[in-house]
Parts: C-alpha cells; structure tokens; sequence
C-alpha cells in the first residue's frame, strides 16, 4: 500500500514537501483499500506514499501538514464530460419545459454564440471553481470551446487539470461563427494540439473533441481518428443522447451510429462517447469490443428528458465491461457541476428503474467518479487513485458537517449522504488550491461579480428573452 | 439507367475538405427566388380577405363553398376560390371537402371577434406602400423621399389604431414577468404613447396608478378615446407634443415607458430618450422598451432585420437595434437590472432598473 524509492540511511527521515492527514484515506487502489487514522506524503506534483500517519511520520519529514483526523480524503474526482464554456455564465437561463432541438437549436447554440473571448475565460474559471471546490480535480471538456486561449489561460491561473478542446464540426451551416468546411475543421484539432498538447506541465492538455452526433462528415470523423492516433491524445464526441443522432444515422447510412462509427474505424480504447442513452444491443457489444469508454451524464438526462431510465442500458454497458464515467454536462442540462451529486443519482436512478438494489452500488458509483473518470480522459496511470506515483490530485471532505455524522460507512456517506459542499480542501499536481473550502489562486468574490455582470450582458444581448415563470417584483 | 445530372447528396462520397458540400454537388432550390415574387402578391392577398370581410364571414356562418363564401362576400366566385386558395396555401385557412374555413391561426388573429386581433395591423404595419416602391431612390439618396415622421393625422394614427391590440395584449402579460400589479399607486410616464394600451394595462392593474400620457396632439386623440373606454381617463394627464421635450419631472415615476418609439429615432435620439427616461425614473423604478430587436447575424433575427427595412423605407432616422446595442445603452443611461422579456410571441421588451443606491454594508 506504501512505497518508497528511499535507499538512504535507516532512521534518517527522506523529506516530502507536504504530508495530508485524514481519518479515512479512501485510496481506490486495486484493493480499494480505505487507511484509518491514514496520510498522504506528497513531493512536487507526485504522491509519494499512502499509508497509516505514524508509518509515514516514521519515514518522511514533512515541510508542511494539512488535514487532520476529521477529514476523509479521497482522490480527485473526473468530471468526464462538462461544457466550461457557453453555459455557466447562462446557467439556467433555458427553459426547463422544452423539448431536445428547441433546447439545442432555439436555446443553446445562439447563447453560446453570444459568449466573447473575456466572456468564454471566466466562464471557464466559473466553472472550474465549482468543480474544485466541490472535489473535482480533472475534467474532460465537451469540445465546445470557441476562443481555447483564453480559456486555457483561464484555467491555468484557477489550477484545474484539463482536458479541452474547440468547437468542431463541418456540417451545420449556423451558426455563423462556428461554420467550417471539413479542412478548417481538421486543421482546427490539429492546431488544438499544436497549440495546447501540453500547457503548465501537462495539467491542461489538447484533445482530439469533435460535437458530434450528426454533426461530422466522414472524412471529418476518419480525420480525426488519424489525428488522435498519432497523437497519443484522447478522442471524445457527443453521441445519441436522442432519438435524433440514430435516426439520423439510419436516414443516411442505413446503420445506427456506433455501427456506422465501428466501420468507419473510429472507435477504439481512446474514445468517450458522451450520453449513449439511446443504443441498441450490438451498440453496447461494440463499445465494449473496442475498449471505448462512455460518459454518462444521469442530470442531463433528467433535466431534458432523455429517457435513460426508460431506455437506457448503462447496467447492460457495466455488464459487457464498458468504462462507463460520469459528467455533469453544461449547465442549463445540468445547472450544477458538483460530481458527487451526479454520482449519488448515477448510484440510485437504475435501482428504481429497473426494481433492482444491486444496480449500481456506492462503491460502483464512485469508482465511475474517479477511476472511470481517469480511464476517459486516458489518465488512469495518472489519477483516480490515490497511490505512489500518480498525481497528487487529492480532497479532504470535512466530516464535522450533519450530513457526515454519524460516519459509519464511508463510502456510503460519500455518495449518497455528503455532496460537494463538505470538500474543505483541494490539492493538483501537489498546490493548494482549495482552503476551508475557498479558492487559493483566484479573487473569488471579484469572480462572482463578473460572472454576474457578464451572465447578464449575455442574456441581455442574446435577444433570447427571459422565461421565468413567476413575477419579479 | 442514364445517371442523373446533379446527383444526389451523401456525406459519405461527396464530402470534399473544401468548399460546401451542398453547394458544390448541385444547384441550390430557386424556392427562395419564388417565395419573394409571391411575396408580394401574399400580403396584398391578405389585405384583400380582410378588406371584404372574408375570415369574418366564415367566423359568423361556418365552413362555406366558394359560391357560398363569395355570395356572403358580395364577390365573384371564381375569384373568392381564387383567393381563398392561396390562403389555403399560406396557412391561413383550411380547404376539406371543397368548403373553406378558418384554422386555428386566422381564428385566433385574423377575425374582428378573434381573441388576438391583428386584421387591423396588416393593411398599416408595412408602412405606405409607395414608400416600397420607391425602395431604389430610398436606398440611393439615403432617406425616403415621403418620410411618415411627422404625419401624425395620416399615419400615425391608423398605425396606433392598428397595433393597439396586440401591445395591449403584451402590456397586460408583461405583468406575469415585471409584476407591477404590486407597485402601490405607481406612476407612470408612457412617451409615445400611441392608444396607450402601456398605461391602461398598468392603471386597469393598479388602481391606485397614475399616468402621463405623451404624444403627438392628434394621436392623442386616440389614447383619450382608449383610456376612456378603459375607464381610466380621470387618472391620466394628457401631455401633447414631441418625447424629446415634453415636459418630465425627475425621479417621479415607476415607470418610463417606450412602447416601439426608439426605431424612429437613430442611435443619438434613443440614447437622449434612455436618457431621460433614466433621470425621470425614482430609485427603483423601471423603464419598459418596447420594440424590434436584432442579432448581429440577420438570420437569427428576421423580425428585426424586416423591421429594419420597414423603418428605413417609411422614417428619416428608422432602423432596428441591436440587442446588444440597447442593453449596452440602457447601462450607459446608469440603469441596471437589464432583462429582455417576450410576454406574448414576437413582443420583446428590454426591463431595466434604477439603482436605489449603493447597498448596505454587510458588516
């Protein structure tokens, strides 16, 4: 469970920069071992050891301590599928009664079109501070980005891990400032690479992200397959969160979209596809022939009724050994960002669906939270587990709250009892970025107000006009 | 089988990495090109069945035949069918069984009895049609050669009559969003006011409300004649002349309201108007524009962008905001809360707010 490369004197203690207490340590290593009375030893950006507090006090000298016998730490969670930019400065602003193209179309295209470049960066920083605060470490972004400057800009001062990419496709014609042919649009993952392969040791980093659904010629599909094989980088994309994508696929191929996706190459290890709520049998097979992983995103599919519960064959994927991780979405899909609440209902909407308490366990659930998370962002040798050698991507959720107590069973507390309120304090690469539960590295309350400020500027000149229900007085 | 010169469209063959595709393969419809040349024939189809009473006959006696419907109309029956047809066509009646009759869209817009009566805004909101023929000249010299601005008696007044109905409607389901049924004995000063349907849906929903009521003399006419059928004349001042100047005290009311009177205005003229609506404002109180807006991309906004033209064609200074042009405005005028509300289809309203002041300290 711990480790150590120290081959120095016996007795003399080898320095770490930093050791994290915690009551519980739930590490989701291969054992899934939860350490009582446990610490973390933290070097630069790498974990250096997890084990009991009094082994690791025996053979690290910390320059610094944190946490202490209250918290319970865990690992960062992976949001594997959230828009940082076009919703959460218009987070709710869409209507809650309205159906899957007026929602996309009528709603959401224009309000992402309105966003400027300042608007897009604190929307990201927005949205990475939600996910920070409430325990998220890495996200994978949707690939709707339109000024990524900006936003990796914005990311590297909030300290998130990331990863992101732009706006593309080559079919829709509108709106206006998204329109590209299918060179442009090949030329636009490209230079997402080019640009931004690695930015701030690799914490923010380029992916291979198309829209999606029937969004993409076949060239522009087989393209970004070589592109993504080359690289070495990830591949994501919408797929069939409607009925839409497959009927779609099956007016123009003649075969449902993961099939058509299968025999074009496409798949493989590498790729998340995003929702999947409405596939077929031979959709699930192939998924998990390929090793694609699958990002589920349970408050989008309430919110705009998908149907996952009617249709959906999430319990069938985790069958067939498909990664299947969990995203928030964008937030008028999903008005929040906090994972752990998207988690609590990826552990509970399949047990009343299909009448059955062994789907989805808590432990399941959190598992799609950290190491299936880690697995679609391709990150698993990397995070989702606190142990020797990855990434110090560390939480400590505060157990002195009533939701904590009493704290009996840990990891039924973190998924159906706590929700991202509780986190106190948040580490990546080993730098503080959460303290008692406020941001270290950016002025939140000046966040707050631009947010405000801008939100309303979009809305205000979106022409999309206010549909709140009740009067304002 | 010989190949078809244009073939068909599939992603899968014809997907080139330049260009678009469905421009490269095959001509685009000329159906664009045809829906303008009917265009006008359209409307004027329009005007017509109102003009003989056409929806009004089938509201009163039911699906009829064309000899029925042209004998009601006191018109030749083959051309009544001719008509009727096309409006079949336009969605704005049915055909079953030989017989027409009303759908839902004319029965609820298009009938003197409907719920939502728009017959009268048909024939004047185009503007004069000899402005449109003169549409080139417009466009050469940069200012309609017979601008309505002034004419009060021959334009203005059928336009307020016309619209009366359809803001009415809105101003009254404003309400469900700004809530100024709450306001204790508002005061309202509607500029423009046209018939005034902003400040009889405010005084019929407050009874303790006031309201000054603006606009040209003989268009004011009009609103003494709406209010009085409201019964709310004895709560209004009647304050005749142009917006710009009329007399305006400050931060004396609840609410300003500019109901579709800044697209005659030109940039400068609607940020004085703002701008005096701002300082007449009390800490707290709104201002209401009413009006056509548009997006930077005219395809999002074909409303405002139609609208645009309308104005140009028919008003020296006429165009369509902006969006982001009239909330930036009414920030520039030191309001704030700025919201766009849609109270009834087509109906937008920029809902702004006076500061009352720097908020309390929370230490």
């Amino acid at each position: 469970m711990s480790s150590s490369n120290d081959t120095s004197d016996p007795g003399r203690l080898e320095p770490v920069d930093l050791l994290i207490r915690a009551g519980h340590v739930v590490t989701m290593n291969p054992r899934r071992d939860i350490v009582r009375h446990g610490a973390v030893a933290v070097r630069g950006s790498e974990i250096v050891a997890v084990g009991k507090e009094a082994d690791l006090r025996a053979r690290y000298e910390a320059a610094a301590t944190a946490g202490g016998d209250r918290f319970v730490a865990t690992p960062g969670m992976v949001n594997s599928h959230i828009h940082i930019t076009g919703e959460p400065l218009t987070r709710g602003y869409v209507p809650d009664d309205i159906d899957f193209a007026e929602n996309v179309f009528g709603w959401l295209c224009p309000l992402y079109a309105t966003y400027t470049a300042n608007d897009e960066r604190i929307s990201a920083q927005l949205a990475a501070t939600e996910m920070l605060r409430s325990g998220t470490t890495c996200f994978l972004e949707a690939g709707t980005v339109r000024f990524l400057d900006d936003v990796v800009d914005g990311l590297v001062e909030v300290g998130i891990r990331g990863r992101v990419g732009r706006w593309v496709w080559d079919l829709p014609p509108e709106p206006d400032v998204y329109r590209q042919n299918t060179d442009e649009a090949i030329a636009n993952l490209q230079a997402v690479l080019d640009r931004h392969g690695s930015v701030a040791g690799g914490r923010i980093a380029g992916h291979v992200i198309l829209v999606g659904h029937n969004t993409a010629s076949d060239p522009l599909w087989r393209a970004a397959r070589e592109i993504a094989t080359d690289s070495g980088a990830g591949f994501s994309f919408h797929m069939s969160p409607a009925q839409l994508d497959p009927d779609s696929f099956l007016a123009e191929f003649g075969q449902r979209p993961i099939v058509h996706l299968a025999e074009l190459g496409v798949l493989d290890d590498d790729v998340a596809l995003t929702h999947c709520v409405r596939v077929d049998d031979t959709e699930v097979r192939i998924l998990a022939e390929t090793g694609a992983s699958v990002a589920h995103c349970p408050t989008t599919a309430l919110k705009v009724a998908y149907g996952v519960t009617q249709v959906g064959k999430m319990p069938e994927m985790m069958a067939a050994g498909v990664n299947v991780a969990i995203g928030t979405d964008g937030n008028n899909a999903s008005n929040y960002s906090d994972l752990m609440r998207a988690t609590y209902l990826v552990a509970g909407l399949f047990k009343d669906a299909r009448c059955d308490p062994q789907m989805f366990p808590a432990e399941m659930a959190y598992e799609m939270a950290t190491l299936g998370g880690a697995g679609a962002v391709q990150a698993h040798d990397q995070i989702g587990s606190l142990e020797a050698g990855k990434k110090a991507d560390i939480v400590l959720h505060d157990t002195d709250r009533p939701e904590w107590r009493p704290l009996l069973n840990v990891m039924s507390q973190l998924v159906w009892s706590a929700d991202g309120r509780g986190v106190h304090s948040v580490w990546v690469d080993g730098a503080q970025v959460v303290d008692a539960g406020h941001m270290t590295t950016i002025d939140e309350e000046r966040l707050w107000a631009d947010c405000q400020a801008a939100g309303e500027a979009i809305c205000a000149r979106s022409g999309l006009p206010d549909k709140a229900k009740f009067p304002m007085v | 089988m010989a190949d078809s010169p244009y073939p068909e469209l599939k992603k899968t063959h014809t997907m080139a990495r330049v260009g678009r595709p469905w421009t490269d393969v095959k001509p685009v419809p000329s159906a664009p090109v045809w829906n303008v040349i009917f265009g006008l024939g359209a409307y004027w189809m329009l005007v017509g069945a109102i003009e003989l009473g056409l929806f009004d006959a089938l509201w009163e006696h039911g699906p009829l035949d064309p000899g029925e419907l042209a004998k009601h109309l006191e018109s030749s029956a083959p051309h009544v069918e001719s008509l009727a047809d096309a409006l079949v066509v336009l969605g704005l009646l049915d055909r079953h069984e030989g017989r027409f009759d009303l759908n839902d869209c004319s029965r609820r817009y298009l009938c003197s009895e409907s719920p939502a009566p728009m017959a009268d805004l048909v024939a004047v909101a185009p503007g004069p049609a000899e402005n449109w023929t003169d549409l080139v000249g417009t466009i050469r010299r940069g200012e309609p050669a017979r601008p309505v601005d002034g004419d009060g008696a021959g334009f203005w007044v059928p336009l307020v009559e016309g619209t009366f109905g359809t803001v009415l409607r809105a101003a009254s389901r404003a309400d469900a969003w700004i809530s100024y049924s709450h306001l204790n004995a508002p005061r309202v000063a509607d500029l423009g006011a046209g018939g005034a349907p902003w400040s009889i849906a405010v005084l019929l929903a407050c009874p303790g409300a006031t309201a000054v009521v603006n606009d040209l003399p003989e268009v004011l006419e009009v609103a003494r004649a709406r209010l009085a059928e409201a019964g709310v004349e004895d709560r209004c001042e009647l304050r005749p002349g142009d917006y710009h100047t009329v007399a305006l005290e400050d931060e004396s009311f609840d609410l300003v309201v500019l109901g579709h009177i800044c697209r005659t205005e030109g940039a400068d003229g609607t940020r004085a108007l703002l701008g005096r609506a701002a300082a007449a404002l009390r800490p707290g109180g709104r201002v209401l524009v009413s009006d056509y807006f548009r997006t930077e991309d005219p395809s999002r906004s074909p409303q405002g962008v139609f609208m645009a033209a309308t104005m140009a064609v028919c008003t020296v200074r006429g165009t369509a905001f902006t969006y982001e042009q009239m909330s930036s405005w009414l920030r520039e005028a030191g309001l704030g809360e700025v919201r766009l509300i849609e109270p009834i289809a087509a109906q937008q309203i920029f809902v702004a707010t006076k500061p009352t002041g720097p908020p309390e300290s929370s230490d």
